[in-house]
């Protein structure tokens, strides 16, 4: 690519243009901002020393990206400065002549392109967190509106803005994972319109890239002592530190020149404390693989927030991401541990019960205004006691999803739960971290890996047993062994017969037989010999039949009962033994009509399962009774041999089920400590309290 | 925990077939008795004091 070379107007040296779209180039001998004016060159000003950063990237350095991306080169480097943090961005030129921005922040890298500026409101009345609708480019949730100083810049520029410029700037968030910026300038238009996406470093394809770890050495001064007390600090992440809080003393260290932006030269003392307010539980320094990642701890922030009166206290500890050079985080409540990392705002659907995040849904769990109570380790935003947001958790365990809402920006961030044993392997920590306190926010129950397993076994199981109960009904040699029917044939004392017989036996027995004709004399002893002989008179003694194997009897009765009953007494007597099987069963339905209402009770069809029955011949006793003059007028007896009875069936799915049951118990027990401490009902509904000071701050 | 789940569940499915295909049950609510020798003899099954007063 040509470059155009021209000479500076400040100092006489050779500035280039080599981006056809660049409006400024830095003189690299005297740092002035030279601007084209048509054919001519005009210095608009001066740029500061640039702030070391790690970023990766320097002016020079080509691009080809391995698809989907066109090749750059890198032509300039803007930095940019909110007084709070410094950063860099990359001023890129494409091989078709258009150009573009490679912006980073906090370890991420967006490529963007400027696109025609649609319709927005003013700047003053962007609020982070609520959606801009842009038309054709979709919807973007604003995730920060902020004013920035155009500190210092080296190479081409395509703005001529004279350095010291402050720019207002919004950054907007898309839902298809893409990053926009709205570009207002100083002044009260939007100056330009930049949308993006997402890129990884590794997929640029820029050669000279070096490694995080590879920088941080050059960058900064990795050991220190601490101004207050003396104490060795060894900073991982040095380039981008803006705070330290000495883990020995607990000071709070930074640039004693407050005008002085991104990580200082020199540390000062900037809050003096007499000793560490707090000791972090994780080593600060540590480094491990964890969840894929290689982490560094740098720092961890201690925060409280109030409810009921009482104080919570929980730390969030900063971790460097050692591929992506993100910054994560690694949650502790009560020892409970979550691995959380950003999320785009842009991609969560955020609601009053429940955020939506690629597809998931999240439940609320807590919502607190998060007050800073203390720091300790380095920081890459100079960070302080005493700063408040507004924090959200949203859970679906075990992710949660969690929203930190400040004033001028949001911040998403999505992870899981870590258990503690996983932590202290991953930063190889020699003594075991503190066992965890009651159920975590967004902890697993210990059995929702198995708990479908469990459930896919039980129903497996029940499933074959329903399969083994039809084919034994299919297969099995159960047979009819006796069926008859009996008719009343004595209404008035209730005697019945065989269905069929030309006499009964029992009326022939009672009436005429030989009982009668051995009546006693005496009165009394004659009346019980009448009630002995009805009662005889009623008995039913069925023909020998035979049972062709050893196996369960089914013995049925039905009788047309309607508002009566009969109950019969049966001995069911072998032949070859002498052995008697006695039970009675009853058939009683009752009907009728009770305040315009019909009811019905009771059941004309009774079944009794008489146990092992052995192969052999028997006989049946039948002793019927009912209600005088209300004998219904007939009723029948079967008797099925080896019948697989349907109890058996539910008692074994019963068994079956009884453990994924007692586990769904537990599971639920689990659900209730969770929400116990949560500030909301399971079903997203808050809970009362009465701490005032607390809704006020909401 | 759960082999074992599955290695009763299976013990348990493996004893139900067995009781479906033998015809086997549990011990109900029947009475069990010997018929005394003379029983068939004063009457038979029907006179015999057992049947009429003994339940």
């Amino acid at each position: 690519m040509s470059a155009r070379a021209a000479q500076c107007p400040n100092c006489g040296g050779e500035v280039r243009f080599r981006t056809g779209a660049s409006l400024v180039s830095i003189c690299p001998q005297c740092k002035s901002a030279v601007a084209r004016k048509g054919a001519d060159l005009e210095a608009i000003g001066t740029v500061a020393e640039l702030v070391p950063t790690s970023s990766p990237f320097k002016v020079g350095m080509e691009a080809r990206p391995q698809k989907g991306a066109r090749p750059f080169h890198i032509a300039g480097r803007l930095q940019l400065s909110t007084g709070e943090g410094t950063w860099d961005e990359w001023y890129v030129g494409f091989t078709d002549g258009t150009w573009g921005w490679l912006a980073e922040a906090q370890g991420g890298f967006w490529l963007m392109t400027p696109v025609k500026p649609p319709q927005v409101p003013a700047y003053e009345q962007l609020q982070p967190g609520e959606t801009l609708d842009l038309g054709a480019y979709g919807s973007f949730a604003i995730v920060e509106a902020r004013e920035a100083t155009y500190a210092s810049a080296e190479g081409e520029l395509p703005f001529a803005a004279p350095p010291g410029s402050v720019f207002r700037y919004a950054d907007l968030s898309g839902a298809d994972g893409s990053l926009a910026t709205l570009d207002y300038g100083d002044g009260p238009g939007l100056d330009g319109f930049y949308v993006g996406k997402p890129v990884a470093l590794e997929s640029l394809g820029i050669a000279e890239v070096v490694a995080w770890s590879d920088r941080t050495v050059s960058a900064g001064a990795l050991a220190l002592n601490c101004p207050n007390c003396g104490g060795a600090l060894q900073l991982k992440d040095p380039a981008n530190t803006v705070r330290i809080a000495c883990p020995f003393c607990g000071s709070l260290l930074g640039s004693a020149d407050r005008n002085e932006q991104g990580p200082p030269s020199k540390f000062a003392v900037l809050e003096r404390l007499a000793a560490v307010p707090w000791k972090a539980v994780l080593p600060l320094g540590a480094e491990g693989p964890l969840r894929g990642h290689k982490y560094a701890i740098l720092g961890a922030i201690r925060k409280t927030t109030s409810s009921g009166g009482e104080d919570y206290f929980w730390t969030e500890y900063l971790l460097k991401e050692g591929k992506s050079e993100g910054f994560h985080w690694l949650a502790e409540s009560n020892g409970h541990y979550t691995l959380l990392e950003p999320v785009p705002a842009g991609e969560v659907k955020d609601g009053p019960r429940v955020a939506v995040f690629r597809g998931n849904s999240y439940r609320i769990f807590s919502r607190s205004q998060a007050r800073v109570a203390g720091v300790l380790g380095e920081f890459y935003w100079a960070v302080k006691t005493g700063e408040t947001t507004l924090a959200t958790d949203f859970i679906k365990p075990p992710r949660m999803l969690s929203k930190e809402k400040a004033k001028k920006e949001i911040a998403w961030t999505e992870g899981s739960y870590v258990p503690p044993g996983e932590i202290a392997a991953a930063f190889a920590l020699k003594d075991p971290l503190p066992p965890p306190e009651g159920v975590g926010a967004c902890q697993p129950w210990p059995h929702a890996d198995t708990s479908h397993l469990w459930w896919r076994t039980a129903w497996l199981l029940s499933l074959a047993s329903i399969v083994v109960y039809f084919l034994a009904r299919l297969l099995t040699p159960h047979a009819v062994v006796y069926d008859q029917t009996f008719d009343l044939v004595d209404a008035a004392r209730g005697i019945y017969a065989v269905r069929g017989s030309a006499t009964s036996a029992s009326v022939d027995w009672t009436q005429g037989g030989a009982a009668s004709a051995s009546t006693p004399a005496n009165p009394i002893a004659a009346r019980e010999a009448a009630e002995v002989a009805l009662l005889a008179a009623r008995v039913l003694v069925s023909e020998p039949f035979e049972t062709k194997r050893g196996a369960n009897l089914a013995v049925d009765l039905w009788a047309p009962t309607n508002n009566t009953w009969v109950q019969v007494g049966f001995d069911l007597i072998s032949g070859a033994t002498g052995e008697v099987r006695s039970f009675d069963l009853i058939s009683d339905r009752y009907s009728g009509v009770d305040g315009g209402e019909s009811w019905s009770e009771g059941s004309q069809n009774r079944r009794i399962y008489v146990p092992r029955i052995p192969a052999g011949r028997w006989v049946l006793r039948l002793e019927p009774e009912s209600e005088a003059g209300m004998a219904p007028p007939s009723f029948r007896v079967r008797l099925t041999s080896g019948v697989p009875h349907v109890s058996h069936l539910v008692l074994v799915i019963l068994f079956l089920l009884l453990v994924p049951t007692v586990l769904a118990f537990r599971k639920i027990a689990f659900e209730g400590r969770r929400w116990s401490e949560s500030d909301f009902t399971s079903a997203g509904g808050e809970r009362e309290s009465d701490d005032s000071d607390d809704s006020d701050d909401k | 925990m759960r082999r074992i789940f599955q290695v009763f569940g299976g013990t348990l499915l493996l004893t139900y077939a067995l009781a479906a295909f033998s015809g086997w049950e549990m011990a109900g609510n029947t009475k069990r008795n010997t018929l005394p020798p003379g029983a068939r003899n004063a009457g038979g099954y029907r006179t015999w004091h057992f049947w009429s007063g003994g339940k």
